[in-house]
């Protein structure tokens, strides 16, 4: 009896339930339909319909988990209409990907992640589509659209934080390298002990090394920390020829980064800190944790890092209350130092196939990225969170200039910066500005760009293809072997290693892939001249 | 012939009574049925894409629906770089957890059950396995904090004038294995032995009354009674350990010490099959390499499962089944 009702009842829930998810489904449309009849008809007005749409940002360190409630959100939904409902990755290596096989999408995704691009644009509208569709008046630059077009010609995405090589070498001194910059910070209080001696050069620094070994045996001389952060520091100073593509081209071929000799050069000094005592192996292996610990107990002489490293460093000893002092190196130690800038960009906002106003979300996008839009999300709102100074720059307000010194805390209060999807790095260099060391530095590091090469990240092979299985396995061999560049006991050993490493990429199939991307640079290389 | 199938009837009808007697037992295990159904037997549906080219845009319907590619990703695996350097530590480490951390347990349960004042032998006992509920990452910050170069090791021997330099602990591969297998047999012993004092504690006292009756010493007591007696549960316990011999053994600890304990310098000691499974399967999205290389660890536990039951039966009459 009770099966039999069990059975009756079991279908007809299941039916039930199918009938409301179409229902819900059709609800749905008709809002799109609507919106983007309202959208038409209202072309250029700010007094558009509410709507809600729900995006998940695929960084789980993100500042903010919601919408709303904050001068700059509530400003964007005056200004578009448009309210988010915010999801925050837990763990952004998988969820996103797990989302997009089971087909669960938001209407908006908001990602960094390289990798997981080809398939997300495979379930996204492409913004060509959505700008001749619902907004005609939405000009995007050439050079970004070349950076954003992927293989079947068509953009789906603009990645924030790029500037033009034109911003970049214009004379702009608010306008300064990416906080993220490798930079090298010492000890400020030793290098006084020590009588300041001058560090001009590597040959000063590694005097000096020597010096605080000599003088405090127990001390970290110089500590790289994790995820090859510090060894970039050390490519930067020996003139690298690639970027963040890990490539770099040489007589018309697209080349790893490894067969680089300025990339030698740089493991070989390294090494050579090394077997002078100068790098603890230990200080090879610190997880973040261990690196910043090892930095703040006042154990380590120089550490090298992001800009932002020695102010976090004097936060922790003023807490403490350690007399120690961290200071930048405000030198390029080397006269070839200099990077070059592959960059295309980073985050940008991907407008699913699920969306459910894909108009309203080009509109958002198109006011995100617009002159007024960028400046709301990363400056706030005017007269509140800044004033123009004369020649157009903003001057933050004294509350904004007190809540900006804990960063986190001002976009948890404010909302600039957190929905900062279509900027480019223009806004955020010149509000970040303040005339002291690290700006200095960060200056001194936009000056040595050496070059800019966008194509080289179209080169990286991202389709199902053993290309892309190639490269990921290179890249990944790579970051386990350097370390044993540095740590090698002798330079006989450091050749054997690097030989080493060479034929495994080899036998990893480094040359196939390399012949593939040489192939892909000719083919693609006018499209950025 | 009629009696046969009266006998065949009597016996199913008899079958039948018993299981509605334990009708409410038998929910449970039913319960356990389901819950093994759906969390063990229905994802192995997912093993195919192992000798398909899967691409996760695909969703489940890709696991149908994909190309077939043989064995593809597992010649791959034998043909990579590192793969004998990683067989070569699954099974390093796996086997040396077996040769010292299987025996620790039962050691330690005979010596806590000959040991006489029961309070001390209660905060014994309980002092030994809690480390069983501190988690590796807890467990990764205290080994740092012992064996780094300012750690409490090598600070205590240089206060010896043992040492002038510390010892790499962390960073030399020739100490990882033995740093694995104290570990783990530090975290795990006082667990595993609660199985072994219950067992010995199920040992009937009139056996001991009767070897000491006998003039039996403390060590022939253990040797005549004691191990004999918890023969059967050390066959159990030995067998399920090699079943899961190369994902730990007993505490299935590998994946976790060698995630956390391994780096870039003890790499060629640490790195092994599910590490690799983690960082080129699920780090570089090659769910089929991934499912594949797993697939193979999966094949040689049933092998090692069912040898090792087959052989243990032969030699001691005790088995799984």
């Amino acid at each position: 009896m009770k099966i039999r009702m069990f059975s009756t009842v079991l279908p007809l829930l299941i039916v039930l339930s199918m009938v409301m998810t179409a229902c819900g489904s059709q609800t749905g449309n008709q809002t799109a339909n609507t919106a983007g009849e309202t959208n038409s008809a209202d072309a250029g007005s700010t007094q558009l319909e509410p709507i809600t749409l729900s995006i998940f940002v695929n960084m789980d360190w993100y500042w903010v988990d919601s919408f709303g409630g904050r001068p700059v959100d509530d400003e964007i939904t005056k200004r578009t209409g448009v309210k988010l409902e915010v999801t925050k990755a837990a763990e952004q290596d998988n969820q996103l990907a797990i989302l997009i096989s089971s087909n669960d999408l938001p209407d908006l995704v908001y990602n960094g992640t390289k990798k997981l691009d080809p398939m997300l644009i495979k379930q996204s509208y492409s913004y060509n589509e959505l700008i001749e569709k619902y907004a005609k008046d939405f000009v995007v630059e050439p050079e970004v659209i070349a950076n954003n077009t992927v293989e079947d010609g068509k953009f789906y995405t603009i990645k924030n934080n790029y500037s033009t090589p034109e911003e970049w070498r214009a004379d702009n001194p608010r306008l300064v390298a990416s906080p993220g910059s490798p930079t090298l910070a010492v000890r400020q209080d030793i290098l006084q002990e020590l009588g300041n001696p001058a560090i001009n050069t590597l040959a000063d620094y590694e005097k000096v090394l020597g010096m605080v070994k000599a003088k405090h045996p127990d001390m970290n001389a110089l500590a790289l920390g994790p995820d090859q952060y510090g060894e970039r520091y050390f490519k930067m100073l020996f003139g690298i020829k690639s970027g963040e593509s890990e490539i770099f081209e040489e007589n018309g071929a697209i080349k790893f980064q490894a067969r680089d000799p300025n990339y030698i050069n740089a493991y070989k000094y390294m090494n050579k800190l090394y077997r002078d005592g100068y790098i603890e192996a230990e200080s090879l292996i610190y997880k973040y944790e261990d690196f910043q610990q090892a930095v703040n107990n006042g154990k380590t002489f120089s550490a090298a890092r992001s800009a932002d490293l020695y102010a976090e460093a004097n936060k922790a000893f003023e807490q403490a209350g350690a007399p120690y002092k961290m200071a930048i190196l405000n030198k390029m130690l080397t006269e070839e130092a200099g990077t070059v800038n592959d960059g295309i960009g980073w985050a940008g906002l991907y407008i699913t196939k699920n969306c459910k106003a894909p108009d309203r979300a080009i509109k958002l996008e198109q006011f995100l990225r617009s002159d007024e839009g960028q400046k709301l999300c990363v400056w706030g709102v005017e007269g509140e969170h800044y004033t123009l100074t004369s020649d157009g720059y903003p001057e933050l307000t004294p509350k904004m200039a007190e809540l900006a010194g804990d960063y986190t805390n001002m976009v948890q209060k404010v909302g600039n910066m957190a929905w900062s999807f279509a900027v480019t790095s223009k806004p955020e260099g010149v509000w970040n500005y303040s005339e002291n060391e690290r700006t200095q530095w960060l200056r001194l590091s936009k000056e040595k760009i050496k070059d800019f090469k966008p194509v080289y990240s179209f080169l990286v092979p991202t389709d199902n293809i053993e290309e892309t299985a190639i490269y990921s396995k290179v890249v990944d061999y790579e970051k386990t072997q350097t370390v044993k560049l540095i740590s090698a006991k002798s330079e006989e050993e450091f050749n054997k290693v690097y030989d080493t490493m060479i034929k495994n990429f080899e036998s990893m199939g480094l040359v196939k892939l390399e012949t593939w991307m040489t192939n892909k640079y000719n083919q693609i290389k006018s499209r950025f001249n | 012939m009629i009696n046969n199938s009266l006998t065949g009837k009597k016996h199913a009808n008899h079958l039948w009574n018993s299981f509605k007697k334990q009708a409410y037992l038998q929910a449970f295990v039913l319960i356990g049925i389901l819950f093994l159904f759906v969390f063990s037997y229905i994802p192995m549906i997912g093993l195919i894409i192992a000798f398909k080219d899967y691409v996760l845009t695909d969703g489940v319907k890709g696991f149908f629906t994909s190309p077939w590619v043989g064995l593809k990703y597992f010649m791959e695996f034998f043909t990579e770089v590192d793969s004998g350097m990683i067989i070569r530590n699954t099974f390093g480490i796996s086997i040396l957890k077996v040769i010292f951390t299987f025996p620790v347990p039962i050691i330690f349960a005979i010596m806590i059950s000959e040991v006489g004042p029961l309070k001390y032998k209660k905060v014994v006992q309980t002092a030994s396995y809690l480390p069983h509920f501190i988690s590796w990452v807890v467990v990764y910050g205290l080994v740092f904090s012992f064996f780094s170069n300012d750690g409490v090791i090598n600070s205590a021997l240089k206060s010896l004038n043992i040492i002038d330099k510390s010892l790499p602990f962390l960073t030399d591969p020739s100490k990882f294995w033995p740093l694995a297998v104290i570990s783990d047999a530090w975290k795990e012993f006082g667990w595993w032995a609660i199985i072994f004092i219950a067992a010995i504690v199920g040992i009937d006292p009139s056996i001991y009354e009767a070897a000491q009756i006998d003039g039996a010493s403390r060590l022939q007591k253990i040797r005549y009674v004691t191990l004999p007696g918890i023969q059967g549960t050390i066959c159990v316990v030995l067998i399920l350990t090699l079943g899961n011999l190369l994902g730990g053994g007993m505490s299935g600890s590998n994946f976790e010490q060698s995630l956390l304990l391994g780096n870039n310098l003890n790499r060629e000691a640490s790195e092994i099959l599910q590490t690799h499974i983690l960082k080129v399967g699920l780090v570089q999205l090659r769910y089929s390499y991934a499912a594949a290389v797993g697939m193979l660890q999966s094949v040689i536990s049933v092998v090692m499962i069912f040898g090792s039951n087959f052989i243990i039966k032969k030699l001691s009459g005790t088995g799984l089944y």
